[in-house]
This record gives structure tokens, sequence and C-alpha cells, in this order.
């Protein structure tokens, strides 16, 4: 199932460190205004294919690119329209929350007005807006996660990335999270949400890819992959394709 | 002897240390955990190390000891120096026949010889006349040998009166000292983050211990690792009971536990502290304590070093306290220092007793109410302060980072600009007699100091959040370049900063040693770049994500110290074409260093995979300095032995060409650069066309070198052209016409220009690699020679070989002598 407007094409991409091989000829490819899960165990391989994306670490072989850009020759070129939401985000010591928002607004050429607003809009979703002022080191995870998405999305990306967004946050702050990130894809943007939350995944995501071992082991819309394993849930299909099912004889 | 968690504790404490030091517990790039293997390899330097820096402190302490009483004991009357004292006792029986003028004759041959040491103890000029009443007075009697101490006729306890006084002040003073620096170095070095709980803590906490081991493990940990406590205390004492009187063996055992007992007393306090600040202290202590710990370590340390190095007089202020304060403070420590055994025993003892286990048992009851609640970034509210915009920019948030991180703003600013400050305010009589020579090299030192510190700063402050950058559409490279072009600022800024402040004060300034002023302005700022990228080098980055903190090879950043040294030795001589050449080459250096650093950038967040083996524009640089570096030093130490000479030119000639030669055979074996042998291509001259162009740019270049020096009428090789009539013939020869083109070529076109074209235009490596070439000649000849640069390096990239140059090169030079024998 091929998009025309496709933001995110992976093409037998492999990444091995030293013997070991992370991920294993992997390809799949994400349209605008999709969300796509990447499901799979632990080290299946997700983060480091989110790396890869994100160019900070370069495939061993195969392709990525993003916007028919590559991800690590052009990254700065890349990095212009994409978002990225980081499993656990940490940030220096010694700034706050705003001051934070303010550097990377800067970097990206947005004017005050522009950081403001979208603090005013995003941030007030998300109730981070009354703690801006505190140093981002004294952040509880969920906030830490809160402010690395008001930066993910400040310049308003046609991509997001994200690797388990919803891991700290409360089920308050989960439900308008998830509600912002469904007004983004409304607008287009991409978005590729790893994550080992099944019924999350079941409820937003448009199709899934299932990773073990580093390859590919499923991939379509959740009905799709219910069918194929021929159960009822995408837990089910999980514990089908990876072969995890069986720790219940323990 | 103790329980398993205070053992575990105990293994811990001690890895940690290892890894704090470089050079001990290296991680193995592989994996992020450091691996016991490697280490227990290191700990064989770690030993030798550790030996060598003994053996000089105990050296070091023994003279102090022995200068500071000799120096108490000179202050008698009637005492004058070892040599003097001998030659009186020798001459006094024929002067009592004598006039005073035929003594004061001999009186005067033998102060001459010790009036050196009385300079170096700080004492007054011993006059003739003095001399000479006291001789009248009391005869041989009124003399007495001021280096008794060290002749073994007094020892310490023997001291009464003025001089027992005096040195118990010194002595107090020091001790004092030493125990500041021995409780506040380690609180401010080991980056214990006060600010915020350090997860190493929390960690311990979730451990099945009990609250009393994980005190006893922290407090005997504490007592035992304590470098500073075993490198000089330990040396003190032990030099103070062999200046007493007692054996060395005694005296070392003795004082072994002696330190033993003062390190149990100041890890009291150090635990108290440490507990107390991270339960209950107020929060603008837990905010700045690592910057005041930093500010009182540093300075307590340099107080001790002044106090131990100065000569009387120009650290009056080591008078001044040793007069004053130590007076009230110091004399009692200081008496207890030079007092029978028995007194240090029960001194030490009650010290420990009182403040290491009082220190521990309050630490106790605070932590039962809650180790673990500082946090000290926390502002007084949560979100009390208005989050508002006021428009970020790269500027501003380094300059935030610096104001906010204060220890760093304090290592950075404030303890240079006290150490400068204080001698401007406490020492005018130094300041004004400064010379321009003194304020260039202690502005380029200040801000050399100020950008080796910042340097991994660069990275240190990113390790929490890298990520981000990554994030940021702009190339990681040049955001790096930009922010180390910020925190060079600041260290230039720094040098500016005193060079103005040492010239204002001492109202000195000379116009004709402007361009000293400037190169070390220029030094820093050229430097600078070197520095950070030779410290950033491979920098180990343990884990982005997690915050661990960035480490930087300590190896690195004493090269970087070398580095800064050998320019600071070059400003200080005052040498103007070296200066000038060295900024060339620093900066091509650090152009070329920065480039490489790209490629490491890429590799930054991959930690567990190594950097590949890479090589650039400034491994042909480094060859150039190892040549100029090795050729220096034979001359320097050539001319310690022997003097100048011509065969001493040759020799260090021909010495730096080999060494040279060797590094550049090593480079290319380890970094396995796919280079073409230095002898390949030599079939090259074979073709016509090379041969046709050899000669065309050897018409051209001799032409242009002969007419230059009939222009200005002297000889193009500088002061070896000027002597050229005297030199032997044979070895001008050998010099200018057979080893300089045969090294020069080798090191400046076949590794070089090869690696300068290798990455960059050919016109940029032809230039380049001239410009070097020309800048490390006499400045004279800087326009032929940079011709002749320019002619080997076009043949050297045309024939792929260094034999057309080398011919080139033999024949200008042999035309150039030529014309001085016969011109």
């Amino acid at each position: 199932m091929t998009f025309d407007s496709s933001v995110l094409c992976l093409e037998n991409v492999s990444r091995s460190f030293g013997n070991f091989c992370a991920v294993d000829r992997l390809s799949f490819e994400l349209g605008a205004g999709e969300i796509m899960g990447l499901l799979g165990p632990n080290g299946a391989g997700k983060t480091t294919t989110v790396r890869m994306l994100m160019g900070m670490m370069r495939q061993s072989s195969g392709e990525l690119s993003l916007f028919g850009m590559d991800c690590f020759s052009e990254r700065s070129e890349v990095q212009k329209r994409v978002g990225y939401l980081p499993d656990e985000p940490n940030f220096q010591n010694h700034l706050r929350g705003i001051e934070l928002l303010e550097f990377v607004g800067k970097v990206r050429g947005l004017s005050p007005e522009v950081i403001e607003g979208h603090v005013e809009k995003v941030g007030g979703k998300l109730g981070l807006v009354e703690d801006l002022g505190e140093f981002a080191a004294n952040y509880s995870k969920g906030m830490r996660k809160k402010l690395a998405f008001l930066m993910a999305t400040l310049h308003e990306p046609d991509l997001l990335i994200m690797d388990e967004p919803t891991n700290g946050l409360d089920p308050v702050a989960t439900r308008s999270f998830l509600e912002v990130v469904r007004t983004y894809v409304e607008k287009g943007t991409g978005v590729l949400y790893s994550t080992h939350l099944l019924d999350q995944a079941e409820r937003i995501c448009d199709r899934c890819v299932v990773m073990n071992r580093g390859k590919l082991v499923g991939e379509g819309t959740v009905d799709f992959l219910k069918k194929e394993a021929g159960v009822e849930s995408l837990e089910e299909v999980f514990f089908a394709l990876t072969g995890e099912g069986e720790v219940g004889d323990v | 002897m103790f329980s398993a968690g205070v053992r575990a504790i105990l293994r811990l404490e001690w890895e940690r240390f290892r890894h704090s030091l470089g050079w001990l517990g290296r991680s193995d790039r592989r994996f992020r955990a450091p691996t016991l293997e490697k280490n227990r390899r290191r700990s064989g330097l770690f030993v030798v190390l550790g030996l060598m820096f003994l053996v000089q402190s105990f050296l070091m302490t023994q003279m102090m000891i022995e200068t500071y009483a000799e120096r108490v004991l000179a202050h008698e009357e009637g005492v004058v120096g070892n040599l003097t004292f001998e030659r009186v006792v020798e001459s006094a029986p024929k002067w009592e026949g004598q006039s005073d003028e035929e003594v004061r004759k001999g009186i005067k041959s033998y102060l001459g010889f010790s009036e050196y040491e009385r300079e170096r103890m700080g004492l007054d000029k011993l006059e003739v006349d003095g001399v000479l009443a006291q001789f009248r007075e009391n005869g041989i009697a009124g003399f007495r040998n001021y280096e008794r101490l060290a002749n073994g006729e007094i020892t310490l306890r023997e001291l009464e009166g003025g001089p027992r006084e005096r040195f118990a002040r010194l002595m107090g003073m020091i001790f004092i000292g030493l125990l500041l620096a021995l409780l506040f170095m380690p609180m401010a070095i080991r980056q214990k983050n006060l600010a915020a709980t350090s997860d190493h803590q929390e960690w311990l906490f979730t451990l099945p211990l009990r609250g009393g081991e994980l005190l006893v493990g922290s407090f005997i940990a504490s007592v035992l690792i304590r470098p500073l406590a075993y490198l000089f205390l330990w040396p003190l004492l032990t030099n103070l009971l062999i200046a007493s009187g007692d054996g060395v063996l005694f005296s070392g055992c003795f004082a072994l536990g002696v330190t033993l007992l003062v390190s149990v007393a100041v890890s009291g306090v150090e635990v108290f502290l440490d507990t107390w600040m991270r339960a209950r202290a107020p929060r603008w202590i837990l905010r700045n304590a690592q910057m005041v710990f930093s500010l009182f370590g540093l300075l307590s340390f340099y107080a001790i070093l002044a106090a131990c190095f100065a000569r009387e007089g120009s650290f009056p202020w080591v008078d001044w306290l040793a007069v004053r304060v130590p007076g009230e403070l110091g004399r009692p420590w200081g008496e207890v220092l030079i007092s029978p055994l028995g007194v240090w025993v029960s001194a030490a003892l009650v010290g420990a007793v009182i403040l290491g286990f009082g220190g521990c048992f309050l630490a106790g009851k605070f932590m039962r109410s809650g180790w673990l609640s500082g946090n000290g970034l926390q502002t007084e509210e949560r979100g009390v302060k208005e989050a508002s915009l006021r428009g970020g920019s790269l500027l501003r948030f380094e300059a935030l980072l610096l104001l906010r991180d204060r220890t760093l703003a304090v290592q950075v600013i404030l303890v240079p600009l006290l150490i400068v400050g204080y001698q401007v305010l406490a020492n005018p009589a130094m300041v004004q007699s400064v010379t321009a020579a003194g304020v260039c090299a202690l502005a380029f030192a200040g801000g050399a100091y100020a950008s080796l510190v910042t340097a991994p700063q660069l990275l240190r402050s990113e390790a929490k959040g890298g990520w981000m950058i990554y994030n940021l559409p702009v190339p990681v490279a040049a955001y790096f370049k930009r922010r180390e072009g910020l925190w060079r600022m600041v260290a230039t800024s720094l040098a500016a900063g005193v060079l103005v402040l040492m010239v204002g004060f001492s109202g000195i300034f000379q116009f004709a040693e402007l361009w000293r002023y400037l190169a070390a302005i220029l030094g820093v700022w050229v430097l600078g770049r070197v520095m950070s990228g030779v410290v950033m080098g491979r920098p180990k980055l343990p884990d982005a994500a997690s915050g661990e903190a960035v480490t930087v090879s300590s190896g690195r950043m004493y090269a970087a110290m070398l580095m800064a040294g050998v320019f600071g030795a070059i400003l200080w001589q005052g040498w103007v074409w070296p200066t000038v050449s060295a900024l060339v080459i620093f900066w091509f250096l650090g152009e070329a260093i920065w480039q490489r650093r790209e490629v490491s950038f890429s590799y930054l967040m991959e930690p567990v995979e190594e950097e590949p083996e890479s090589w650039g524009v400034d491994d042909g640089l480094w060859a150039v300095m190892v040549f100029f570096v090795v050729q220096s030093l034979m001359v320097f130490f050539g001319v310690l032995g022997w003097a100048m000479s011509q065969g001493l030119v040759l020799l260090s000639f021909v010495g730096g060409g080999v060494a040279a030669w060797l590094f550049t055979r090593l480079l290319v074996r380890r970094k396995k650069i796919a280079l073409p042998d230095f002898s390949d291509g030599v079939l090259g001259i074979a073709k016509r066309r090379v041969v046709m162009e050899t000669a065309l740019w050897t018409v051209l270049c001799v032409l242009v070198g002969v007419g230059w020096t009939c222009f200005l009428e002297t000889g193009v090789f500088g002061e070896i052209g000027r002597g050229a009539l005297e030199w032997n013939p044979l070895l001008l020869i050998l010099l200018t016409v057979v080893a300089a083109p045969i090294f020069e070529e080798l090191l400046f076109r076949g590794f070089m220009c090869r690696t300068m074209g290798a990455f960059w235009s050919r016109r940029g490596a032809i230039f380049g690699s001239a410009l070097v070439f020309a800048v490390v000649h006499p400045a004279i000849a800087f326009v032929p020679v940079f011709l002749l640069g320019v002619g080997t390096a076009v043949l050297y990239l045309r024939s792929q070989s260094v034999v057309p140059g080398m011919v080139l090169h033999a024949l200008y030079n042999l035309g150039i002598v030529g014309l001085t024998w016969y011109g």
C-alpha cells in the first residue's frame, strides 16, 4: 500500500553493531496525515530505527528518506519539517522550560509571537504553562515529555516522530495529548508512533508496523493484521507475530 | 571487619574515584560501562604517577621547611651564610691584628658568595660595616651560620623565642590552608551536584542497606580516599618530624597515623556538611555550594603554593597574614606541629574524635530527617517566576549557562581575576615593576587557562540536552563551532581585560611592544580554537540520553597545556617572527582540527561505535610542528651544553627532520592513511615535461631570490646567511643544499601539501603549504621563500613526487649561498 504523498520511506534498511544486527532489511512507508504505530518487544530495533530516521546514526545499508531527502546527509534540511519526541527527554541543568523553548524557536527562526501563541495553545491544553518558569531539570518525567512535545511541534512539522510519547503522562494528560496529536493529523501531519501500549495503538493508529529482532514481521491496518492472524485484538496479533505468547507457561 | 554492605560501598566509591581521574579508569569505547580489565592495566600508570608525585612532595616540603627555618634563624643578629661562616672561622685569627680597612676587604670578598643565598631566602643585604662591628664586638663568637638546621646543628623543637614564634605562625598558616584545601577541593571537584539530588545517592537508598551502613561506608571511603592528604599532608608532617630530630622510618609511620586522624576529622566535617546541605541547608547555599567550595579550595591551594614558594617581600600578604591572623589563629597550630610527639597525638586524636565522630553523629541525625530532600535549582515556589518571552538566542543561551553554572563562572572568570586583582591591589610594587613581557604572558596565561577550562564545557553542558541539537535544522558541527566561538570570545575578553587592568594600574604602556599586546590577545583567540579541538578530541559521550557527564581524556588536556606553554614562552621571550609563525601555524591547525571534528560529530550520538580512523590536514601540520619543536629543543639544550656552533645547527636540523619523518611514518601506519609512499612517483621525474617545468621554476625562483638579496643587501638565510662567510663551506653546503631540501620537501610537500590537497582545493593546498613554509623561515626572506614554496608545491602536485621539488630547492639554496660567497 503506497501513498502518493509519502513523507517517510525506508528501503531495505539494516543496521548492525559489530556482529549484532539491530535492524534487518526493514522497509515501510508513511503518508501525510497518517498515524503509523511502530510496535515490537524490547530490543526489536524500534529506537535504532527512530535514531536513524533522526539522522543521529547512519544505516549500515539500505535507504532512509524523509520528504525524499536522505536522513543522514541532509539532516539539517530534513529537520526543518520534522518534530521529534524522544522516550526520555533530558534538558540542561541550568535552563528554565521557557528558555529552552525560546532557544529552540530562535534556532528555527520563529518570532516570539509565534512561540508565545504556540505555548498558550498547545501548552495550555497539556497544562504546562504555569510550570514553564521552572528549571527543566526539576521537571517530572511527564512534564519533560510535555516540554519536549511543545518543542517538537513549535514549528508545525509535517512529520512527528514520537518514541513512547504517553509514557509518564497521567490519564488526563494522555487524553489531551492524544487530542492534540489528532488535530495535527487532521492538518496533514504524518505521525510515526513507537509504543508498547497496544490498546492505545489500536485506538489511534491507521496502520501498524510490527518489528521483532530487527525484522519486519507484520504491516498493515489494524483490521488487516487482525484478519491475517485470525484473532480479535491487536494484543493477540502482537503475540502471534512476535512469538511472545508462551510466557504464560512459565 | 566490615559488613558486606559497607564493603560494597567502599568498593563502589573507590571505582568512582578511579573513573573520576580520566587516566585511571578509562572506559572501553565499545561499552558504556567501564570494564574492570582495562582499569587494572591502567592502574600501573597510576601507581607510577602517584609515586612520582609523592617523591616530589617529599622533596618540596623538605625544602620548604628548611628554607623557612633557616629564614627565621637568619633574622638573628650576627648570622651569616654557610660559606661566609666557614671563611670567617678560617680567617678570623688573622684579623685580630689587622686594620679595619684590611678586614673590610676580606669581608667584602666573602659576602659576595652568600649574597645570592640571602636573596633566595628573602633576607636583607649584609652590610660590610655591620659584619665588621659584630666582629669587633664579640670576636668569632659573634657569628653563627644560618644553615644550622640543614647542617643538623639544631632541630625544630629547639627553636626558641622569636624564631620559634615566627616559624610556628608560618607552619600553622600552611597547615590551616592545607586543612581547608583537604576539605573543599574534593567537594568542589567531585562533581557533587548538591543542587539536585544525585542519581547515585538515590540509587544507594534503594539498596537494602541500613542507614548506619550507608553512613559508615561513605565515611570510611571519604577517610581513605583523600589523595591530597597522602600526597601533601603526609610528606609535610614526615619532614617536620625528621627536622625535629626523629628517625626517618619512625617519622614516616607516625606521620601516616596522624594524617589518618586528620583525615578522619576532615571527613567528619565533610560528611556532616554534605548531609546537612542535602537535608536542611537554605536554598541559596545549595545553589552556590559548589561554587563556594571551588572558590575556597582554589584560593586556599593558591595561598599555600604562594606561601611555600614566594620569597619574602614578593607576596606581602604572606607576611601580613603571618604577623596578624595566624598570630592568633596559626600559632597554636604551629606550636603543636613543632612540639613533642605527645602533643601531636593528643591534638590529632581530640580533633578526630570531636570533628570526625561528631560530624558523623550529626549527619546521622540529619539523614533520618531525609537526606534526599535538597533540590537547589528549584525556584522559591514552583512557577513563581513569570514565564515570559524575551527573544532568546544562542548568545543568550550560553550567557545564561555561564551565569547559572556558577562553579564554571568562578573557575573561568573569578579566580583568575581575583589572583591578578589581588596582585594589582596588594602588590603595587610588583605591578609597577612589571614589563610588557610580563603583562603579555600573564594576559595570555589567563586567557589560555579560561579556554582550557571552557573547552570541555562545550560538550559537558550538551550531554543532557544533546538530543535537542540533533532535532534542530542546523548542521551539528556548525552549531558546535558557533558555541566554540562564543566560549573563545569569553577567554579572549578575559585576556584583554587582564591586559587593560595591568597596563592601567602599572601605567606602563610601551608603544614599541604594541605587537606583543596584540599577539597575546590574538594568541588566545587562535590557540583557543586549537585547544578546544584538541580537548574535545574524540569525545566519549557515555549516553546522550542519560545525562551522564562527558569525560575528556586528560592526555589531551596535557597536550593542550603544553601547546599553550610553548606559545607563552615564545611570547615571553619576545621573538617576533616565531610568534607570527606560531600564530599562522596554530591558525591553520585550528581550521584543520575543526574540519576533522565535523566527522566526529556524526558519531557523537553513537558512542558504541568507534569513530573511523581518520586523517586530515592537521596531520601534516603536526609533522611540521614536531620538526620545529625537536629542532628548537635540540638547539636549546645544545646551547646549554656546548654553546652555539655550526655543527649544532646542522645537527638540530637533521635531528628535527628525522624525528618528524619518523613521526609521519607512525601516523601513516597508525591511521592507515592510504597514501603512496614517499618514494613512489620518483619516476615522475623521467617525464620530460616535469624536467622542463622544474628548470623554469628554478630560473624564476633563483632570479627572484638573487634579486631580493641584492635589493635588501642582506642574506636570505637571515643570521646564517649574514654569517655565511664565516661558516665552514662544507657544513653550509650540507645544511642548505643537502639536508634542507630533503627534509623540508618530505615534510612540507610530501606530507603537508599532500594532506592539504586531499581536503582542500588545489589552490588552497599550494598557497596554504607555501604560507606555512614561508612563515617558518626568517621574516626577511618571506617573499622569495613563499615563491619557492609555491613552485615546489606546484611541481609536487603535478608530478606526485617530491624529487623535482628537492632539485628546485637545492638549486635555489645553492644559488643564494653562491651569491653570498661571491657577491
